[in-house]
């Protein structure tokens, strides 16, 4: 289900330390970031919680973990639901209330921000407007984030600035003066909303929460937020996976970008072709097989296979489709699981940046790409938090009645 | 004494009297050509107040000049500090960085390293900077806005012009005008201070007793007579480790009063 996170004070989330101890926040938040939220709430309200209790899960010891202990106290709990289907519930990424992610394929006029965005999928690499209007410059170039309404949309931060104090001396500890960027507009008429997808929940799990606190630096105020579910009006929720009752819409969307795709492209052979765009970021296992895959000159076609191993994930017979073009970002990410016992750092991933875009080609039909596609819960690792999520996309603005 | 530990705590309340007008300003001058040139600073509600952060520095200023006079006898050997000309720990003077780094380094990896730091540190400050404060010690009192006692006030405006030397009549286009509070307005006292041993305990005794004497000064225009307060009806309570807790759950009481006389 839909579901908005209503903020009532500054959030940090995912904040990597930068030169000059700068913490700089995420603008969106991360499933597992929601998960984690989540898990707080139960324990925090659970009677049977023990801080000392080690759970040993796939050879792993982990703190704080959340199942259902099926005590004589769970029985009366109002968190026992949530609590029985925790490790069935699946999270997606939130994101501000109405924006989209612009796909890493769009492009905007160098010249005149203002003329309208492109897609180099279907489009040609210049601006229309300024070809429509006899401009000599039609340069474009590459634009990111979010969209909202048809406008740029940026996340309102705030920075603060903190130091430790020497318990000693009373003054500020040297070396230890430190800067968060948090994400802010939280308070009264501006309340930041981030809307996404919570698979596995319903109404009344969503009711029993009053207060959420997401993300870092929650024992001292960031991250307080309501939890509500979204209004039946609400279809647009970003991410917005398309659903299986679309199936018709969507397929006869994937045949018309297929056909301009090959038009711009000015391909001529059978292949249907189609895209998905990372809703998500998506932590991919590009793995080297027998010594360093990176060490020598790739060409476009070995480059293409270790794209295509690494999204090798998807449960679909991948004989039947190929990898026609990439347009991505990749980061290298390590994080930090705060619940394991002993070294909690967690294992060094590509994380394949949100917007980024595939183009496939198959001979399949449209509507058995949809199935195969569909029943995917998305590529790479950590699914179940939103990672790897993805949509179709037919590039910009492209109506079924066009 | 460090900060690390509770100790002590001093607790000074009283009344302030302005003996003659006081002028603080409000620092920032108005657009607006019926308003004054110098107004005195007030709060929300428009009712003037004494900062205290103009009476800690005034106080810590008056003391710096008395105590490296003939009042250094009474606070030991080590002469007080200019804090804002020569600080007793200097942070942009080379040698003592080079003395910092080299007292971090003596207890690098020690257990409670910090602790010895600090009181190497404490050991070099200068009587004032270890009770006002310095750079690398935070101040052990702490005195509050002085809000104004009662519900009104008078706020008068005075005129001024400067004469010219020559012909010895007003200067064109230098009349000014300033605000000052009344004389006889009161206003809350309230200071605190954590941890002070013995040598601190006498700068505390000469802090109430100055403003006691109604003879310190504080804001501007001094020299022309402004500024004269008096610290009248002054409690000083001293609290430390059997008191605490009493203080804690039942607040002040008369059995923690203190003899500061």
């Amino acid at each position: 289900m839909n579901v908005k996170l209503k903020f009532k004070s500054p959030f940090i989330v995912g904040g990597i330390k930068r030169v000059s101890n700068y913490i700089e926040t995420l603008d969106y938040i991360p499933g597992n970031v929601v998960r984690a939220a989540f898990a707080r709430y139960i324990l925090n309200n659970c009677p049977c919680f023990d801080r000392d209790e080690v759970v040993e899960i796939d050879g792993e010891k982990h703190r704080n973990w959340v199942y259902y202990r099926n005590r004589p106290e769970c029985q009366k709990c109002r968190l026992k639901n949530l609590c029985l289907k925790f490790d069935d519930i699946k999270f997606s990424f939130f994101y501000p209330e109405g924006t989209d992610i612009i796909p890493l394929t769009t492009m905007r006029c160098k010249m005149r921000p203002e003329h309208r965005l492109i897609d180099l999928l279907t489009e040609k690499r210049e601006c229309p407007d300024c070809i429509k209007a006899g401009n000599s410059d039609t340069r474009v170039e590459a634009v990111s984030g979010y969209i909202k309404d048809g406008k740029d949309y940026k996340v309102s931060k705030t920075l603060f600035t903190r130091t430790a104090i020497d318990k000693y001396t009373g003054a500020a500890k040297e070396g230890m003066l430190y800067s968060i960027e948090a994400v802010t507009a939280t308070d009264g008429e501006n309340n930041i909303v981030y809307w996404g997808l919570i698979k596995g929940i319903t109404d009344e799990d969503i009711s029993a929460i009053d207060e959420l606190r997401v993300g870092k630096y929650t024992s001292v105020g960031f991250g307080r937020c309501s939890i509500i579910a979204a209004e039946d009006g609400d279809d647009r929720c970003a991410p917005t996976l398309q659903a299986v009752e679309n199936k018709e819409e969507i397929t006869k969307k994937m045949k018309l970008f297929s056909e301009r795709y090959r038009a711009n492209n000015k391909i001529t052979d059978d292949y249907k072709y189609f895209a998905v765009k990372f809703v998500a970021d998506a932590k991919l296992g590009f793995k080297s097989h027998g010594g360093n895959e990176f060490e020598k000159y790739k060409n476009n076609g070995e480059l293409k296979d270790i794209w295509f191993n690494a999204l090798r994930a998807y449960k679909t017979d991948n004989s039947a489709y190929e990898i026609d073009k990439v347009y991505a970002e990749v980061f290298n990410f390590r994080g930090y699981d705060t619940s394991k016992v002993g070294d909690i750092r967690e294992e060094p991933v590509h994380m394949v940046q949100k917007g980024s875009v595939i183009v496939f080609k198959t001979l399949k039909p449209f509507n058995e790409i949809f199935d195969d596609f569909v029943s995917m819960d998305g590529f790479g690792l950590d699914t179940e938090n939103g990672f790897g999520w993805f949509e179709f996309h037919f590039g910009l603005e492209v109506q079924v009645n066009d | 004494m460090l900060l690390d530990k509770f100790h002590n705590r001093y607790i000074v309340k009283g009344t302030i009297v302005a003996e003659t007008p006081i002028h603080i300003g409000a620092g920032n001058e108005s657009i607006d050509p019926v308003e004054t040139d110098n107004a005195v600073i007030k709060d929300k509600d428009g009712k003037p107040y004494i900062p205290g952060s103009s009476l800690k520095g005034a106080l810590r200023s008056w003391l710096e000049t008395f105590l490296r006079g003939s009042g250094s006898k009474l606070v030991g050997e080590k002469k007080p500090c200019l804090i804002v000309d020569k600080p007793c720990i200097d942070p942009s003077d080379k040698e003592i960085k080079k003395w910092l780094e080299e007292i971090k380094e003596k207890y690098e990896g020690k257990d409670d390293a910090d602790r010895f730091v600090a009181e190497e540190i404490y050991r070099k400050l200068c009587p004032i900077c270890r009770v006002f404060g310095s750079h690398y010690f935070a101040s052990k009192i702490t005195i509050n806005d002085c809000r104004l006692k009662d519900e009104k006030t008078y706020i008068e405006t005075r005129d001024r012009v400067a004469i010219d030397r020559d012909t010895g009549t007003a200067s064109q286009g230098k009349k000014y005008d300033f605000e000052q509070v009344a004389a006889g307005t009161k206003f809350d006292f309230y200071m605190t201070a954590d941890n002070l041993d013995e040598e601190n305990e006498k700068i505390l005794k000469i802090i109430i007793k100055v403003l006691e004497s109604g003879n310190f000064t504080v804001g501007g225009k001094t020299s022309i007579g402004l500024g004269r307060i008096k610290l009248c009806d002054a409690k000083v309570y001293r609290i430390d480790q059997n008191s605490l807790e009493s203080y804690l759950f039942n607040g002040l009481s008369e059995e923690m009063g203190w003899q500061y006389v």
